[in-house]
């Protein structure tokens, strides 16, 4: 991959990816710190990532480090609640974005919400959200009918709770 | 609302997915429409899609793109290089433009300077300008005894003792003081420091000749340039004359200089002066009235 090959899918990709991350993460420095976490790794594998498929590559990467940092947020709540601290909104950096459809997607698992992401806000295929996340493609189609089950149901409750 | 079977909720899920033909989304619509209970199952599966949030950004592009190796270092080398002929330009032009003010502010400080032949014991002492902008010149043979006394003091034997030819050798205008003090402040190759030496000698003899009234041999002329040598005014004479040096140290050779004295009839001291031969034309600038 050439410099310029580099540089296009840094403007073609970041979006794209920071959209992601931060639809996951509602924190927007844990959101850019996984862009640029991935686009370093991008460029230190350069010679080894096929240039037509460095999107996945990309998001497999964001994924995997959404994954650490989820996990890591969980480990900090986990004792915030044992040391009876008031928990922090997760939220708090998370302004202007929150419409009902991204709270419901906050109580899905992160799985399905990872699938339903990738599905809907860029379009891939089974195949290759089944590449970014390690699944097949019948689990990837499961996990994303399972998520908008999920979804409808949360949708529901807040229908009729209103 | 009645329980939709899970072979139902598959077919609404891939219509909505797009992974059905025509004919089965078809089919699956037409159900969907004569059940109010499906209805409400495509539509509220329906509202889970999301939508593309183009408003979110990554503002922070320009940190992650990577500059070629060519635009990291070849930038800097080429202000690097750019900054080095700037500064070769500057000193040559510096170079230029100091060498002759340095000359002339000698000259204007009066300061004395003594030029010495070690074997010979030879010495031209440059001295104070008392009149106009010309110089006093002394030749002795012993450097002892009368170096500084003036020549208007020296009797007329002494003085043809001085008579003998004089011709600076590299040796002398390497050795002596006289060019140690004119150049030691600028920049020059030794090659070069002979020929301003030599310049300035033949520009100061051509001035004070221009300047005198019984100049021999050549008519007065004003205005010499002292960083070129040229005259300014229609002295045929001077301008073929100051040409031919000018050639010659340009051509590396050094015209042969003597020191002449000639002798007016109704003056009892000779006039002493330097004569500068070309192959075509001589000049001698009088330094003694």
């Amino acid at each position: 991959m050439t410099i310029e090959e580099y540089n296009q899918i840094v403007y073609s990709q970041s979006d794209a990816l920071y959209r992601f991350a931060l639809k996951n993460i509602k924190v927007v420095e844990d959101a850019q710190e996984i862009v640029q976490t991935s686009f370093e790794k991008l460029w230190i594998n350069k010679n080894n990532v096929d240039p037509t498929k460095c999107k996945a590559y990309l998001f497999r990467i964001a994924y995997n480090c959404m994954i650490d940092i989820i996990r890591k947020q969980k480990r900090e709540v986990d004792m915030e609640l044992i040391s009876n601290r008031e928990p922090q909104s997760e939220q708090a950096d998370f302004k202007g974005l929150k419409p009902i459809l991204d709270n419901a997607l906050s109580q899905i698992s992160e799985m399905q919400r990872n699938v339903i992401l990738l599905r809907d806000y860029e379009g891939y295929s089974y195949l290759e959200i089944g590449e970014i996340m390690n699944l097949t493609e019948n689990q990837v189609k499961i996990n994303i009918f399972r998520g908008r089950q999920a979804l409808q149901k949360i949708l529901g409750k807040l229908e009729n709770y209103i | 609302m009645k329980e939709i079977s899970e072979e139902l909720q598959w077919e609404i899920f891939e219509l909505l997915e797009g992974n059905l033909s025509n004919e089965q989304s078809i089919v699956i619509l037409d159900k969907i429409k004569s059940d109010e209970d499906l209805e409400n199952y495509y539509l509220s599966l329906k509202q889970t899609y999301l939508q593309k949030d183009n408003a979110i950004v990554y503002f922070d592009k320009q940190s992650l793109i990577k500059k070629s190796v060519w635009n990291i270092y070849v930038s800097p080398l080429k202000y690097a290089a750019a900054a080095v002929v700037v500064l070769c330009v500057s000193y040559v032009v510096y170079n230029n433009q100091t060498t002759p003010v340095k000359l002339q502010s000698m000259v204007a400080k009066n300061e004395t300077k003594t030029l010495i032949e070690s074997n010979e014991a030879k010495k031209i002492e440059v001295a104070t300008p008392r009149k106009l902008s010309n110089f006093v010149t002394v030749v002795n043979n012993n450097q002892n005894s009368s170096s500084n006394i003036p020549l208007e003091k020296l009797s007329l034997n002494k003085f043809n003792n001085h008579k003998k030819q004089f011709n600076p050798s590299t040796k002398l205008i390497e050795e002596s003081e006289f060019y140690n003090n004119l150049t030691a402040n600028t920049y020059l190759s030794e090659e070069e420091k002979k020929q301003i030496m030599l310049k300035w000698l033949l520009i100061h003899s051509a001035n004070y000749c221009a300047c005198q009234d019984d100049c021999i041999d050549v008519q007065p002329a004003k205005n010499i340039a002292m960083n070129d040598i040229e005259i300014k005014n229609d002295q045929q004479l001077s301008k073929q004359w100051i040409s031919e040096v000018k050639q010659m140290i340009k051509s590396g050779t050094i015209p042969k200089i003597k020191l002449v004295s000639s002798r007016k009839k109704e003056k009892w001291l000779p006039t002493l002066g330097i004569q500068v031969n070309t192959e075509n034309a001589s000049m001698v600038a009088n330094i003694i009235k």
